[in-house]
């Protein structure tokens, strides 16, 4: 049951805020939504709440001792840690092992969220060990800072100290949350279900057949998984925070226009922000960041980027990923006195707006080169892509139908740019500025009129039902 | 008011306002199949309480059976609500469907879709069988029986599975709304031009019994149930096939439940010689061409009216779109036709006039002499056509009456001018058709004066039948 399902809006959504807006107080209100976390959850596979729970009661129980011992902390996040390798690294790390000593390890498949809820779990149990929050008392609570369903799948991740305190207030309904909700969710599906399942007929099949084709149509097919794994989980993002403003809980963004970036750094401010986040407060700080020395700097630069690589997979494309996003990072920090030397000798405006354009161009392609590693499946696969790609041009594939043979025909690729255009003007306005807040002050007509033109946007050029199959987010397999 | 009354009422608003917009999407997106899907939204479009014979089933029911004749001959006003391999549980969900609105004197149902024994159709088919209902508890119960569990909410909003025909729409998907006229006169029956010529067995040799499947005896059951319950005959059917061999086992099944039920069961596959129907009579092998649908009304009107008191409605103008449906049958059939034989014969039926024009002489003239003794058929003498020069006549084959030469005649108060010099044809000045090429070219008016449609019998193609 995802947020695109009509399972979760014909009855889980609807029953769910029926029976919360009769709650009286805060702990009523966290109970029922604990509860419909649950089931929630339960939804994807009742097996694995029995692991949610134990993870919760783990978070719970070391923050609950942390007054008599603060190492309690450690040892609840170092389990949680485990509990996270087990599920998900096993396999990556004995199974070499166990091929060159003759066994094979039985297939353990991968609880959706458990990287997210862990990581949230961690987070508040540094937090307490380093004492910037006190431990939450009541499980009720901390249960739902684990469990809520808008993020236990696929985050944003969030911090005890931001989003506990929100949940001990009771939160009142309020007219402007519903009004958020309604448009950013909508904006959030039109991501989702018009450019990224759509994008996603085209990716699934070229990430596949890639042996057979070569040049631009890989590269039009690479950039077209750049805008989708873009569109998928900032789709997702939106729909999450949306539903935590219907029910009152306000969560910070979890993408900035990551495609405008005009460095690599900048992509990271913008791309995935909690994770980001939690991996510079948890992790690059500890090690030292930056204070200690240029060296130091980029070691510790390139270990959070391998563990992000890891973090969203148990392959070594991903470990390479990361590792290119590191590079991409030293490369750029290496250079960068020299480059601003080499643009002061030849005049150029560094402020101007095409060197920006040019900035953020070099950026989205580097991005885009390297999500080819972390969407091919497996190393062997990226390299022999990224060969494919660079040889043989063959430009006419733009013009001779090629494309269209990918299951994205003529009228769809029309509505895919206007879509894609959309999106590029969403990001430029707010690039300026002007957020969702703008037209949620517009006056009642104009807000109907936005949220009425996506939804019917996707209900008919949403890529869902029929001959789509309902394609999960992409995050969620993380 | 306060501010939270009209905030809730906005928000009302707004969501009708929606909703409005997803049905009248809805409506546009439809796929229009002609079976399933058409019939059930042009069952909608009836007046109530006019449809006196239900015609339930599969292709065999919407094929067979011929609503233009059994109006045109008897008056009778049928309906035919079918669909493509429609499973008996389909049916049985029409019927619960057709029953909130018409209360017919007979419901006759083909029982081909008892010969299926798996449980649930392939996707394509269950879509078409339920997607022409409309939202209700009946179609959720159909939906149900129709497919599983997973496409259950899709089959039900239709939407998720069709909306992505936004590059295909055509003019006919703006013409499915409820006040839509032509779904009002459409009633369901589905004509074929064609036939092949197949050798017709003896059904009375097949003895054997078929086991029919529990899912479809149930819901035949519910059938005759319902039937039953609401005081209406019911009126089991097989209409002709010539796979015998795969029906007729089903036939001798159904023979038995018939006695059981004290159900009237015509097995028209060994009713021949009632029926008339030759394997000319058949498109290809599993449906009948319009022809034998006509053969096949004809028995079926003689029977249903010797058990049934039906009315003939054909002088009652509540009853007016039984005409234009029978009309639209006959006119489309025309137009279907690409052999000159058939067209001529199609022609004798009458009901039209006929603007025949000679434009030049030739030289061969052995296939020409074949094609006007066909010709003669119409009422024209064969002398006129052979005589030398052009010329043009106007035809009434069902009266026989046939114009001198000429060259220019009224229709139905138009005026209409052949100009062989230019080699056009006027009506009331302006050009409606040009006939440069040697041959014979007729223009054919339906009674109330329109062109229906022209056809060429050219002297280079040796005057087989050729449409611009």
């Amino acid at each position: 049951m995802s947020f695109v399902n009509l399972q979760f809006w014909a009855l889980f959504l609807p029953v769910c805020f029926a029976v919360y807006a009769m709650m009286r107080s805060a702990r009523g209100q966290n109970l029922i939504l604990l509860l419909a976390s649950l089931v929630f959850y339960a939804s994807y596979d009742y097996k694995y709440v029995l692991l949610l729970l134990l993870c919760t009661g783990l978070g719970y129980l070391g923050g609950r001792l942390s007054g008599r011992d603060r190492r309690y902390c450690i040892a609840a996040a170092a389990l949680l840690l485990l509990v996270l390798l087990v599920f998900k690294y096993t396999g990556f790390l004995l199974g070499g092992l166990g091929a060159a000593l003759g066994f094979s390890l039985p297939a353990i498949l991968l609880p959706v969220g458990l990287s997210f809820y862990v990581f949230q779990g961690c987070s508040y149990l540094f937090d307490v060990y380093n004492g910037k929050l006190e431990p939450e008392r009541d499980i009720i609570s901390y249960g739902l800072f684990v469990c809520f369903f808008p993020t236990v799948i696929s985050g944003p991740i969030q911090k005890g100290r931001e989003l506990l305190p929100q949940i001990r207030e009771k939160r009142a309904l309020r007219y402007e949350d519903f009004s958020f909700f309604l448009l950013c969710f909508l904006w959030g599906a039109f991501l989702k279900l018009v450019i990224a399942d759509r994008l996603d007929i085209m990716t699934g099949k070229l990430f596949v057949e890639y042996y057979d084709y070569h040049g631009l149509v890989l590269m039009v097919n690479s950039l077209a998984y750049t805008m989708q794994i873009y569109a998928d989980f900032a789709g997702y993002s939106y729909m999450a925070i949306a539903l935590a403003r219907l029910f009152g809980f306000r969560l910070g963004d979890n993408f900035r226009q990551p495609y405008l970036a005009l460095g690599i750094q900048d992509f990271w401010r913008r791309w995935h922000i909690s994770l980001t986040s939690w991996f510079t407060e948890y992790l690059y700080f500890p090690l030292g960041g930056s204070r200690k020395g240029t060296a130091r700097r980029y070691v510790n630069i390139m270990i959070v980027f391998l563990v992000s690589g890891l973090w969203h997979g148990a392959a070594w494309s991903f470990v390479l990923w990361g590792a290119l996003h590191g590079l991409y990072q030293i490369i750029g920090h290496l250079t960068r006195q020299g480059r601003t030397r080499l643009y002061h000798r030849l005049g150029i405006d560094t402020e101007s707006g095409a060197f920006r354009a040019g900035q953020r161009l070099v950026t989205f392609s580097l991005v885009s080169f390297a999500w080819i590693f972390f969407r091919a499946g497996s190393l062997a696969k990226a390299l022999v892509y990224c060969r494919n790609m660079l040889s043989g041009f063959a430009p006419w594939a733009l013009f001779d139908g090629t494309l269209a043979g990918f299951g994205i025909s003529g009228l769809d690729w029309a509505i895919l740019l206007l879509a894609l255009g959309l999106l590029g003007l969403v990001s430029a306005l707010r690039e300026k500025g002007l957020t969702s807040g703008c037209i949620l002050k517009q006056g009642f007509a104009a807000r109907a009129l936005v949220c009425w033109a996506l939804l019917m946007s996707i209900v008919v050029f949403g890529a869902y039902g029929g001959e789509y199959s309902a394609s999960a987010f992409i995050y969620a397999g993380f | 008011m306060n501010k939270l009354l009209k905030r809730t009422l906005a928000l009302l608003l707004v969501l009708l306002l929606t909703l409005g917009t997803v049905a009248i999407t809805d409506r546009v997106l439809l796929i229009k199949r002609y079976d399933g899907v058409k019939p059930m939204q042009s069952f909608y479009a009836q007046t109530p309480g006019t449809v006196d014979v239900l015609l339930l089933g599969n292709s065999h029911m919407g094929v067979h059976v011929d609503t233009a004749t059994l109006w045109q001959e008897y008056g009778i006003s049928a309906f035919a609500l079918w669909g493509g391999v429609q499973p008996m549980w389909n049916s049985y969900h029409f019927l619960v469907e057709a029953l909130k609105t018409q209360t017919p004197k007979a419901v006759v149902l083909e029982i081909g879709g008892l010969s299926y024994d798996w449980e649930y159709a392939d996707e394509a088919t269950q879509l078409k069988n339920v997607a022409g209902m409309r939202l209700s508890r009946n179609k959720w119960e159909a939906v149900k029986v129709t497919a599983l569990q997973d496409r259950w909410a899709s089959l039900l909003l239709g939407l998720p599975l069709y909306h992505q025909r936004y590059g295909e729409l055509t003019a006919e998907d703006f013409d499915y709304f409820p006040w839509s006229k032509g779904l009002e006169n459409y009633k369901g029956s589905f004509a074929l031009y064609g036939h092949g010529n197949f050798d017709l067995g003896d059904a009375a040799t097949i003895t054997e019994t078929a086991e029919i499947s529990a899912k479809s005896l149930d819901y035949f059951e519910r059938i005759v149930s319902l039937c039953r319950t609401e005081n209406i005959p019911l009126v089991l059917v097989k209409t002709p096939t010539v796979d015998l061999k795969k029906y007729e086992p089903y036939c001798n099944a159904v023979e038995q439940l018939a006695q059981r039920e004290g159900l009237p069961f015509y097995d028209f596959n060994r009713m021949g010689e009632q029926t008339g129907i030759t394997g000319e009579d058949f498109y290809f092998d599993t449906h009948l061409n319009l022809n034998g649908a006509r053969k096949l009304s004809r028995c079926l009107a003689g029977l249903l009216r010797s058990t049934v008191e039906l009315t003939d409605h054909r002088r009652d103008e509540a009853y007016a779109s039984w005409e234009v449906n029978a009309k639209n049958i006959n006119d489309g059939y025309l137009r279907d036709i690409t052999a000159a034989a058939d067209y001529i014969a199609e022609l004798q039926r009458g009901g039209r006039s006929l603007l025949l024009i000679k434009n030049g002489d030739w030289e061969n003239r052995e296939p020409y002499l074949g094609f006007v003794e066909a010709l003669a058929n119409l009422g024209i003498a064969e002398t006129e056509l052979l005589a030398d020069g052009s010329g043009a006549w106007l035809l009434d084959p069902a009266a026989g009456e046939v114009s001198g030469k000429d060259s220019a005649f009224a229709v139905n108060g138009k005026e209409i001018r052949i100009d062989f010099d230019e080699a056009t044809v006027r009506e009331n000045g302006s050009i409606v058709y040009t006939f440069r090429d040697l041959g014979i070219t007729l223009l054919v008016y339906d009674e109330g004066g329109e062109l229906l449609d022209t056809a060429d019998f050219l002297h280079s193609g040796y005057f087989a039948l050729s449409r611009k």
